[in-house]
């Protein structure tokens, strides 16, 4: 039986690395210049749950922006899950990362959110404090991830996956 | 505590308590009902979705009604956003249909395809519906998604056989994406949708509900009615939709779709059918009366540029004739202009009264002249006419280039123009024919030369007498010749009134008196006078005469009776 299917998008700033997290994640089915041309990429992947049952993801890839405008937000509709991408070596994308999960909000009130930190291969070069991690994991999941060498991305869509099931 | 008082508690004490507890029920249902309305809003909300609606289903109707009966305006106003783009987008699309249909009527009525058809419909017996129906089929749906609007996540899918996998959901979303992003690239603000989208062979149809949205991949030439049928599938899954009952993705296994390829590809075929055979009747009619008044046109508008043709024509054949103008070109464009360029003669008549008179049903003709020499014959007559300012009693023709001048003229033009009129501009050759005007002179000149040469013969011309005036039988020869003499001097005279005085003298010897002699001369002289009447001598002429006698020179020995002619000048 073919799993029910969740929309998700990938939000955050420009070069985070959420075009990096989905070619690792997911077969690509569309050529990445629909992100320069249209502003949206759309593939999917199925992803095993702890349970032993299977969640098929619809990964929206909006192109890299510190704000939202109509039409992002119209990408953003039906969405089920968000995965916030920021990158550690720049602070700044942290913040654009919260200001776009708070813009998202008053179309998404109940949408399930994963902050990711991406770029761990550069840790030695991040700016967000550990502890500053700590502080939003009280509010939302956070893992760090790495694009380039595959750490904790499967990790990060099985966790919004899991808590869509939920 | 009075004994009445104690007597009422004993006799009313319950129902004295049962009005104290309605008393209380009545405070607490005021009570209630006052904090009724500001707790309705949550109560309803609170309530279970399926009694609640199935309860408010009547009153809200009634109360809708109500509404729509009393306060119309208000209803009209609030729904009115809504109905307009309704109604318009169902005008477009039944527009749209029509459009369509009449150009499949013309494709299949007119195109070499459709006349193919027809022939191929008459040689098999076949109905034309049929015929073209087969042709137009040659199609094939891939894939149809049923995808929900807001996210574009598929909700159904169905592929025909034998096709490649395909990953359903990412090109649902992208196609729910390209359609969001057309849509605001477009038109934000209106309900437009991205429709069709073409790709060679390949066609991609998406058709929009408020909810839902269909997209079918097709290979080929689908009909208009597939679409008709997409559109139907479409409004039957927003029914089941309709309520609440099956929305989102988790309820979607449970609609009944209806949009495999194969079962589409059918239904399509038999709307097809029954519409071409509905209507194949009818459209005869109409293409006939297409035919007809195509025809008609053509015939109409040939006609008329024929007729105009002809006008045309005869101008230029009138034009190439006109003597003196030479025709170098003529552009004509039926009923709208008529431009002519040619040389003009400056003697030759006027061409443009010419053109003026040409029926040509309001087009005002452009005419541009250029000046030129004619050598035609009415243009070189009318040119030595004003060059040699010929008077009226001088004709002129030419023929050939040989001008012809003949009749009278004043002698002093005749010797300014005779030489002259050889060279004119076109003049080959000149027969000049033309006489001094004869005012008389000449005659009148001979006639006073005749008189005058009669007055002479008269001194020679006598009358002899032997005696008296018994004149010798000789006289009577002279008297004959003096009496016609006589009748031509006074002819002469009266024709061209020349003054003539004639005497009549008598003459005798010297012998005898002087007085005898006297008496003898007169005498002699009325003999000669009465005896030239006798003779036809004109008697004005004798009656004016002087009747004279010559004194007798000495030694005369004449004796006869003479005629003496005084003539006047001859001038007037």
């Amino acid at each position: 039986m073919t799993p029910q299917a969740r929309k998700i998008c990938m939000l955050g700033d420009f070069g985070v690395g959420k075009t990096s997290l989905v070619a690792r994640f997911v077969r690509n089915t569309f050529s990445d210049a629909y992100l320069t041309t249209v502003g949206v990429k759309v593939d999917s992947k199925e992803v095993a749950l702890a349970n032993g049952q299977a969640q098929k993801l619809v990964v929206w890839d909006i192109a890299g922006r510190s704000a939202l405008d109509a039409l992002n937000m119209s990408y953003l509709r039906g969405a089920s899950g968000l995965l916030l991408v920021a990158d550690g070596t720049r602070e700044s994308t942290l913040r654009t990362a919260i200001d776009l999960l708070m813009q998202s909000r008053s179309l998404l009130p109940d949408a399930q959110a994963v902050l990711l930190v991406n770029k761990l291969d550069l840790v030695e070069r991040w700016e967000v404090a550990p502890s500053t991690l700590v502080e939003l994991r009280h509010t939302l999941p956070v893992l760090e991830t790495s694009a380039r060498a595959g750490d904790g991305v499967e990790q990060a869509f099985a966790e919004l996956a899991g808590r869509l099931q939920a | 505590m009075s004994d009445l008082e104690r007597l009422k508690h004993l006799l009313l004490a319950d129902e004295r308590e049962t009005l104290l507890l309605a008393e209380q029920r009545i405070a607490a249902l005021e009570q209630a009902n006052q904090e009724l309305a500001t707790l309705l809003p949550s109560l309803v909300r609170a309530a279970p979705q399926e009694p609640m609606t199935r309860a408010l289903a009547s009153p809200v109707a009634a109360a809708l009604g109500n509404a729509v009966h009393e306060n119309r305006a208000s209803i009209i106003d609030a729904l009115f956003p809504v109905i307009g783009p309704i109604i318009r987008k169902a005008i477009a699309e039944a527009l749209r249909g029509l459009m369509r249909d009449m150009n499949q009527v013309f494709e299949h009525g007119f195109s070499p395809r459709g006349i193919r058809w027809r022939i191929e419909a008459w040689r098999s017996g076949v109905p034309f519906a049929q015929v073209v129906l087969k042709h137009s089929l040659n199609y094939r749906i891939d894939h149809v998604f049923l995808i929900e609007r807001d996210s574009g996540l598929v909700l159904h899918r169905a592929s025909s056989p034998g096709l490649p996998e395909l990953d359903a959901d990412a090109i649902a979303g992208m196609l729910t994406a390209i359609g969001q992003f057309v849509r605001d690239s477009v038109g934000p603000e209106g309900d437009e949708s991205l429709e069709a989208a073409r790709v060679g062979e390949h066609l991609l149809w998406v058709l929009d509900g408020p909810r839902a949205s269909i997209a079918s991949f097709i290979q080929g030439v689908p009909p208009d009615t597939l679409r008709v049928i997409l559109s139907d599938r479409l409004e039957q899954i927003h029914a089941q939709m309709a309520g609440d009952r099956l929305q989102g993705v988790d309820q979607a296994g449970a609609l009944q779709t209806g949009l495999d390829p194969l079962e589409l590809v059918a239904a399509s075929a038999a709307m097809s059918d029954r519409r071409e055979l509905a209507t194949s009747k009818s459209l005869r009619w109409p293409v006939l009366l297409i035919l007809i008044l195509v025809l008609a046109a053509l015939t109409w508008h040939f006609v008329r540029v024929e007729r105009w043709n002809m006008r045309v024509d005869a101008l230029r054949a009138a034009l190439a004739t006109h003597a003196g103008f030479l025709l170098t070109d003529l552009e004509s464009k039926p009923w709208r202009s008529l431009s002519i360029d040619g040389l003009l003669d400056p003697d030759a008549v006027a061409v443009a009264p010419m053109v003026e008179a040409a029926d040509l049903g309001g087009v005002r003709a452009q005419l541009r002249t250029l000046g030129f020499v004619s050598t035609d014959d009415p243009v070189l007559v009318r040119r030595a006419r004003r060059l040699l300012a010929a008077p009226a009693t001088v004709t002129l023709d030419a023929r050939n280039g040989a001008l012809r001048v003949q009749g009278t003229a004043e002698p002093a033009w005749i010797d300014a123009n005779q030489a002259r009129a050889g060279w004119l501009a076109g003049v080959r050759s000149v027969d000049w024919q033309v006489r001094p005007v004869d005012d008389g002179s000449a005659r009148r000149n001979a006639a006073h030369a005749e008189l005058t040469g009669l007055a002479a013969r008269f001194e020679h011309d006598h009358v002899s007498f032997a005696h008296d005036v018994d004149s010798d039988a000789v006289s009577a020869k002279v008297l004959d010749q003096l009496a016609a003499s006589l009748v031509r001097v006074a002819a002469l005279s009266a024709e061209f009134g020349i003054p003539v005085k004639l005497g009549i003298e008598g003459h005798t010897d010297s012998v005898g008196s002087s007085e005898t002699n006297r008496k003898l001369r007169l005498a002699r002289a009325v003999w000669l006078r009465d005896k030239l009447r006798d003779r036809g001598a004109p008697a004005g002429l004798l009656q004016q005469a002087d009747l004279g006698e010559i004194a007798v020179e000495k030694d005369s020995t004449f004796r006869g009776a003479s005629l003496r002619l005084t003539v006047g000048a001859s001038g007037p």
